[in-house]
């Protein structure tokens, strides 16, 4: 996303997260097979680490000479 | 605290003096960091613990109520994230707005919690008059730990929240140096990811 605006950037990560919640309850919910849920819920969790830490918690700045 | 305080008024920490500004901020963004390591090994610990104790079982819990205080500390990451992009922008009346808007969020959000522990159907001791088994007094322990030890946090950051909110009304921080506004929203950012493991782990991991 490198010509958007952090704004934008920031609110189109957050649909995302949004999404990806609500499919995380619908899939936990509708999937009998526990181990198949477990597998789902641990992967969407880990995907939105990734978004957080990286876009709202910019953690790639801790390896780039920056200012604000 | 004494980070907030200290970049609020522009004052230089102790040996940190020979440091370009970029230089400290980002020794201070790595500490940070550093922080939440250290954070994550206790969160860690307890997610593993519901895990070993219980497997996937779980007890009934409200779902409704589950996914709303997820999705309002969510929205309040997203507010908590306008504050330090419009400080980073330089609009501090956006930034004031969205850090008041986070407040009430993570307020919201500790009530949701208190709420749900006020009609949880587990408790942390047996209970013959609610026919309670050591299942369910296990699961009461694991619950209430888990959330306990979040909540707290949350009511942590919302008071971190609030100094900053007040001190950016009273003209600290800006567009230059506004490291106590972005530290606390980082931390808030924290408290959201470890809710991100917690949520599946206690309300969804049983169907």
């Amino acid at each position: 996303m490198p010509t958007m605006g952090a704004f934008q950037k920031g609110y189109l990560v957050a649909v995302i997260l949004a999404i990806m919640t609500i499919l995380e309850y619908l899939f936990a919910v509708g999937v009998s097979s526990t181990e198949v849920r477990f597998a789902g819920l641990a992967i969407t969790a880990l995907a939105k680490v990734y978004f957080i830490a990286y876009y709202f918690m910019h953690i790639y700045r801790c390896w780039r000479e920056e200012a604000h | 605290m004494a980070v907030i305080a200290a970049h609020g008024h522009g004052v230089e920490s102790h040996g940190a003096g020979h440091m370009s500004p970029e230089k400290r901020l980002r020794v201070n963004r790595v500490g940070l960091w550093l922080f939440f390591f250290s954070e994550s090994i206790i969160f860690g610990l307890l997610f593993t613990s519901r895990f070993f104790l219980l497997g996937t079982h779980q007890e009934h819990v409200d779902q409704f109520l589950g996914l709303v205080i997820t999705i309002v500390l969510l929205a309040s990451s997203v507010t908590a994230y306008t504050a330090e992009t419009a400080m980073e922008k330089g609009n501090r009346k956006l930034a004031q707005w969205a850090l008041l808007g986070t407040i009430l969020l993570g307020v919201v959000f500790a009530v949701g919690v208190g709420f749900e522990w006020s009609v949880a159907e587990f408790g942390l001791k047996l209970s013959e008059e609610h026919h309670q088994e050591p299942q369910n007094v296990v699961f009461g322990t694991v619950f209430f730990t888990m959330t306990g030890l979040h909540a707290a946090h949350v009511v942590s950051g919302v008071g971190m929240l609030v100094l900053a909110f007040i001190m950016l009304s009273r003209g600290h921080f800006s567009k230059e140096s506004h490291w106590g506004i972005s530290s606390t929203i980082m931390y808030w950012h924290f408290v959201d990811v470890v809710w991100v493991f917690y949520y599946p782990a206690l309300y969804l991991v049983a169907g």
